[in-house]
């Protein structure tokens, strides 16, 4: 299927033309860093290798990946924030922050960057539906990525009648400030991450508001920040009721990726990033259709540069042909490293079992909790909340013929009245915090 | 195109949003600029910000976070700014963001002094300069000697006056408020401080604050009006 409106050109590009541009300018970041960047000098002559050893794709294994744990480790050596990794002219510029569950690594983006880095974005909000003259609202806080990447778009590229700012942070606590001001200000362009969306829905619920009333002037909403199943996305999509609910993907260093209708994954926008899946274990390239580490390189050789950086996350390139007619690649990502629990031998994330748990009708919108234990695990075990009025014998077996289908296992289910707050969604939770039920 | 930003409290009407014309934005941004230099920020400094991203100090900060700002306080200063939101939970990231990136100043939401103030005691980074903004308000001068203390550093006061785009900053100098006769108009509106910005002369705004105009020059600003509120 042809792409209706494309944002330019390359939306007409083959998937292979897109990933032979992204394969020349890794190169020419590659020889960039090796001439100029002192950490990367070092790390290349450390594995002995140069940018003229990378010939094949194959071939990049030979660069170690680079961890959010070194470069925490690089910061607390100090160097003011600078630490060889970093290239630019004079210009302005600003620090940001790349937050996360392992700690805050600080980055140098100099305004070229952000500015080359936002058509990356601008493609992405075009393909969601952005268009010039409409009324967005940044909700992400000044010291995100997507916040610069945002005063970008809607100012330059897609240029909005109005950007509307709300007063707070993403933070859950200030859901009513931005529920006031989507009620006050109408915007028709939202991009936010998964658990404000959320806080929204309970500031709704609070209210006596329904969903579809507060989001009516909603043309698209995008989330951000944890993987949704596909019915999840369905049930989140029936509720809103907005024209376009569609699923993001990306992180400060290197990487812009939206969902489409299709919900096939997310679409890889390789002008800005290359994106390789590799064996968490070995290090070693994994083909398309094969589940591992995400490891991405930032294309754009100004400010922190990221080479084979690997943020922690685990995914797999989709070897599909999107129906909705984009050629760029599809991304699909399915959850954190440090969130998989190994049980019988299978490595599982919360994406997996949540999976198998929206096969249940009932349980679509339950939060559930997965157990870990120290050591190891013949069978799955899981906290659910239980739903109101529930046969619950009845829903035991529903859930153990979804486990023992969707993953070869077995399960034991623990019903709880109500799960604490902070695990909302499909936590891990270890063996000592189910005494807290 | 404009910039609407929900406001921390009210308009005198009632409304919480703001609407800003890039000229506006311009001549704000002017006005934070000229801020952070009497707080000693210079070309090559970096500036933190405990702030949201909806407050002039951190919109206004670098055309780099604000749509249709074409040159922000940083660009005119040549400083690198660094953001950290205005809650109290992320104040020890901000803390730690002292030891990565060595800022020269702060700028805080006041009432995150106290948990700033803590933090800072404990640890053994710190700053030249931390400036204390309020809407409509200024840290007491109490409590400012007391963050002085505990911080070990500078603490200066910053007023926003955001119904009427007015920064006023305290100097290190005089002690006074300075305001930039070129951009806004003060006046006295039964001994409160009333203020119009001259970018923008229907957004005139009359405070809640007592004030006082003191006669003569600072060295910080020869050309500055100045003022001190009163308690």
């Amino acid at each position: 299927m042809a792409v209706a409106e494309p944002f330019d050109e390359k939306d007409l590009w083959p998937t292979e033309r897109l990933w032979q541009m992204a394969w020349r300018r890794l190169k020419r970041v590659l020889r960039h860093a090796y001439r100029r960047l002192p950490f990367y000098q070092q790390r290349f002559h450390q594995a002995g290798v140069t940018p003229e050893d990378i010939r094949i794709p194959a071939h990049l294994s030979r660069i170690p990946i680079l961890t959010k744990a070194e470069v925490l480790a690089l910061q607390s050596q100090g160097g003011g924030g600078l630490f060889g990794m970093e290239w630019g002219r004079r210009e302005s510029s600003v620090f940001l922050l790349s937050s996360g569950t392992v700690g805050t690594a600080t980055l140098w983006e100099p305004w070229s960057k952000m500015w080359l880095r936002s058509w990356a974005c601008a493609r992405a909000y075009w393909h969601m539906g952005l268009r010039p003259g409409m009324r967005a609202l940044m909700v992400a806080p000044s010291w995100h990525l997507v916040a610069l990447l945002d005063r970008m778009v809607f100012d330059r590229i897609i240029p909005c009648q109005a950007v509307i700012v709300p007063w707070g942070t993403h933070l859950p606590v200030y859901a009513g400030h931005l529920l006031d001001a989507i009620l006050d200000q109408r915007p028709q362009f939202v991009n936010m991450f998964l658990p404000m969306l959320y806080a929204l829905l309970a500031e709704c619920q609070r209210r006596g508001l329904e969903a579809r009333q507060a989001f009516a002037s909603f043309h698209t909403l995008g989330v951000t920040g944890a993987g949704m199943t596909i019915k999840a996305w369905r049930e989140l999509h029936r509720r809103l009721g907005v024209r376009e609910l569609l699923e993001g993907y990306g992180h400060a260093e290197a990487v812009v990726s939206h969902g489409c209708s299709a919900h096939l994954g997310h679409h890889l926008m390789l002008e800005s990033s290359y994106v390789e899946i590799v064996d968490p274990a070995t290090g070693q390239p994994l083909p398309p259709g094969q589940r591992g580490l995400v490891v991405s390189t930032v294309l754009i050789p100004q400010g922190s540069l990221y080479i084979r950086f690997a943020p922690g996350d685990i995914g797999e390139l989709l070897p599909l042909r999107c129906p909705c007619g984009l050629p760029w690649p599809l991304l699909e990502v399915y959850g954190r490293v440090e969130d998989q629990v190994t049980v019988a031998g299978r490595a599982l994330l919360p994406y997996d079992v949540r999976a198998c748990l929206d096969e249940v009708p009932e349980l679509l919108t339950v939060s559930a909790a997965i157990v870990r234990r120290h050591g190891p695990m013949s069978r799955l075990e899981l906290v659910l909340e239980r739903p109101p009025g529930a046969d619950l014998a009845q829903l035991e077996r529903k859930v153990e013929e979804a486990i023992w289908q969707g993953l070869g296992l077995e399960v034991q289910v623990r019903w709880a009245q109500a799960l604490p707050a902070r695990w909302k969604g499909t936590p891990v939770i270890h063996e000592e915090e189910v005494g807290h039920v | 195109m404009e910039l609407i930003l929900q406001l921390e409290r009210p308009l005198p009407d009632g409304s919480r949003y703001i609407s800003l014309t890039p000229g506006e934005l311009e001549a704000y941004a002017l006005a934070l600029a000229r801020c952070w230099r009497l707080a000693g920020l210079g070309r090559g400094d970096r500036v933190i910000i405990f702030d949201f991203g909806a407050s002039p100090l951190s919109f206004l900060a670098s055309c780099l976070y604000s749509p249709f700002l074409r040159r922000g306080a940083a660009e005119r200063v040549g400083c690198t700014p660094v953001c950290n939101d205005g809650v109290a939970t992320v104040v020890p990231r901000g803390v730690q963001m002292l030891k990565v990136l060595a800022p020269k100043v702060a700028y805080v939401r006041a009432d995150l002094m106290p948990p700033l103030a803590a933090a800072m005691e404990n640890s053994p980074h710190t700053l030249q300069t931390v400036v204390a903004a309020a809407e409509e308000a200024v840290l007491p001068a109490a409590e400012t000697q007391r963050c002085r203390e505990r911080m070990r550093t500078e603490v200066l006061r910053l007023l926003r006056l955001d119904a009427a785009l007015f920064l006023a900053q305290e100097c290190p100098r005089c002690r006074a408020f300075h305001v930039w006769p070129d951009l806004y108009q003060v006046w006295d509106e039964g001994g409160a401080l009333a203020v119009a910005p001259r970018f923008s002369p229907g957004r005139a705004y009359v405070s809640t604050l007592p004030f006082r105009r003191l006669r003569g020059p600072c060295p910080g600003g020869p050309r500055h009006f100045r003022i001190t509120l009163l308690p």
